[in-house]
């Protein structure tokens, strides 16, 4: 239990009498960069707001950093910081009495953190400006101050990202990596920009109508991303006997659309098509091709959707 | 807890609301006690017109910043109370669900019960507060006005003193009752309307159902708001003392565990 920062064990939220989140078996290992994907209403935020303790769930177990009941996960929740659905402060507040009021919440001692979290983010000199005159990109910016005020070991962001123009998108990545590598804070990130959380996540979890679909590390990803050669033919059946007898490969993969992803013969495509034509087919398509994250999630989202 | 006591007084502090109300209460007082001046100057002499705050346990000392000082404090205004009490606590606490700041104090991982504990507390210090400023600017604008006045007779100032405790004990029940309805709505303007339309029904309107039938004029003997319009410490017997004491106190323990099974078991968002 305890080498995992966060693990859920059937974690289940209902709503009158939709499944939100359905029998969820999460696992973060520490120092992760968890990437939590699914599409707008998948059920991520409100899986968050279950960890954070928001909100509770109609059966299943939380436990943070290895706690084992209620009152040791409510005492694990002193060392998350979270930023979840949309940053929340008192307008009338400026960024550095908002701050303040977190510092005291947390009895973090001293304010020398105060200064430290508005440079990191970016805020230094606008920190005596009232929040209701920020941008939304100022916002986002002191929501992640917010959670990262008492130095948590668990970050909690729910769309981090949101409303941030490209400078600051790039900013928080770095500075979330940053704080990852040099502090070891693991970090939950959930967004539907999925190139964003691809640059950065260590693993993945991916979520649809509420179910944790599937699990794995960012080399796993790659490895099921890797390149490939995508071949479009007649005869799907006859073409996989001729890769198989032919080409000596069983490195090949039919796609639900009957089309197929070659992973040997990556610098042979004009062999391959020679051999597909040789034997009586008819060539569609052949080209080399890598999935991205979006391939690989809508390819996971469509293929559980076509399974119910 | 020491930790949410100082962050909700820090933000109470803060709060934009607590301030308007005490320079809105400040220019009543001056207001009033202008009035009560130029009254006695004969300004009014002639339109029969009598500006006075009378109260007979202070009948027989000279207008002064003490004597107005605890006329306020003998003769409670139940529907300021009510208002001023109202308006902090939605704002204070309706407020917080309002813009999500709520969000991050429960999920820093506090039991609900402190939480609760802990703006209850600091609500009822401000309501307190703002109830005070009132006699405290009669007693500052009367001494400018008139004279600061000689301290009455210890019976009383102990009579004062017990009004001032009692009525403090009322409002912990006001507080506890708009706390309750604050932490039900997310909007600042229901919380209002919950809580002050609370005082109409159960306060206002009984009184008038009390005119008519018997029950409610018994049920009304029980609610805080009645009793609190009619608090009079002058010749209290011992039975008294804990009718009035045990009244607030038992309100503020049903609303308070009241407004703790809501927010125990509410969706924070």
């Amino acid at each position: 239990m305890s080498e995992y920062v966060l693990q859920t064990m059937n974690l289940s939220k209902r709503y009158r009498n939709e499944n939100v989140v359905d029998q969820v078996n999460m696992k973060i290992h520490k120092g992760d960069i968890y990437g939590f994907i699914g599409l707008n209403g998948a059920g991520k935020s409100t899986c968050i707001r279950l960890i954070a303790g928001l909100t509770y769930p109609t059966s299943g177990t939380i436990h943070l950093f290895g706690s084992q009941d209620d009152k040791q996960l409510n005492e694990a929740r002193q060392k998350i910081g979270t930023l979840i659905e949309h940053p929340a402060f008192f307008p009338h507040l400026t960024a550095r009495q908002n701050l303040e009021v977190i510092r005291l919440q947390r009895g973090v001692p001293g304010k020398a953190c105060i200064d430290k979290v508005l440079k990191q983010v970016g805020l230094a000199e606008t920190s005596n400006k009232k929040v209701k005159s920020f941008s939304l990109g100022m916002k986002q910016r002191l929501g992640i101050a917010i959670a990262m005020l008492c130095e948590p070991e668990l970050l909690l962001l729910d769309e981090p990202i949101n409303g941030l123009d490209p400078i600051g998108v790039i900013e928080i990545r770095e500075l979330l990596r940053q704080i990852n590598q040099d502090y070891g804070v693991t970090i939950l990130i959930s967004s539907h920009i999925l190139s964003e959380v691809h640059q950065i996540a260590t693993s993945y979890g991916f979520i649809h109508q509420g179910k944790l679909i599937e699990q794995l590390t960012a080399k796993e990803l790659d490895e099921k991303c890797r390149a490939h050669l995508l071949i479009e033919v007649d005869n799907t059946a006859r073409a996989v006997t001729v890769l198989e007898s032919k080409l000596h490969t069983l490195q090949y993969e039919v796609l639900p659309d009957g089309k197929i992803k070659l992973y040997s013969h990556l610098q042979e495509s004009k062999l391959v098509s020679k051999v597909l034509m040789e034997n009586g087919l008819q060539l569609e398509q052949i080209t080399p091709h890598r999935d991205t994250l979006e391939d690989y999630f809508t390819s996971l989202v469509k293929g559980e959707s076509s399974n119910e | 807890m020491n930790n949410l006591l100082r962050a909700e007084w820090y933000k109470l502090m803060r709060n934009k609301v607590l301030w308007i109300l005490s320079f809105i209460i400040i220019g009543l007082t001056f207001l009033l006690v202008l009035l009560q001046y130029l009254d006695h100057q004969g300004m009014f002499a002639d339109t029969g017109v009598k500006v006075e705050i009378h109260d007979e346990a202070t009948e027989a000392y000279p207008i002064s910043g003490i004597k107005l000082f605890i006329e306020s404090i003998y003769s409670p205004d139940l529907f300021l109370t009510v208002v001023l009490t109202s308006v902090l606590g939605v704002y204070f606490i309706t407020g917080e669900h309002a813009n999500g700041t709520i969000k991050n104090l429960v999920s820093i991982g506090y039991q609900r019960s402190k939480i609760y504990f802990s703006k209850l507390i600091t609500f009822v210090s401000g309501s307190i507060m703002l109830v005070l400023l009132f006699a405290i600017s009669f007693a500052i604008f009367g001494a400018l006005f008139f004279e600061i006045g000689v301290w009455p007779d210890s019976d009383l100032l102990f009579r004062t003193l017990q009004m001032l405790l009692l009525s403090w004990l009322f409002i912990i029940a006001f507080a506890a009752i708009v706390m309750f309805f604050s932490v039900i709505p997310r909007g600042t303007g229901v919380g209002l309307l919950l809580s002050i339309g609370f005082y109409f029904i159960a306060g206002a309107g009984l009184r008038m159902l009390s005119y008519k039938y018997a029950l409610a004029e018994k049920i009304q003997n029980y609610v805080v708001y009645y009793r609190y319009s009619t608090l009079d410490v002058n010749n209290l017997s011992l039975a008294n003392v804990v009718e009035l004491t045990m009244i607030p106190l038992c309100t503020a323990i049903i609303f308070i565990i009241s407004g703790l099974f809501v927010l125990q078991r509410k969706d924070i968002s």
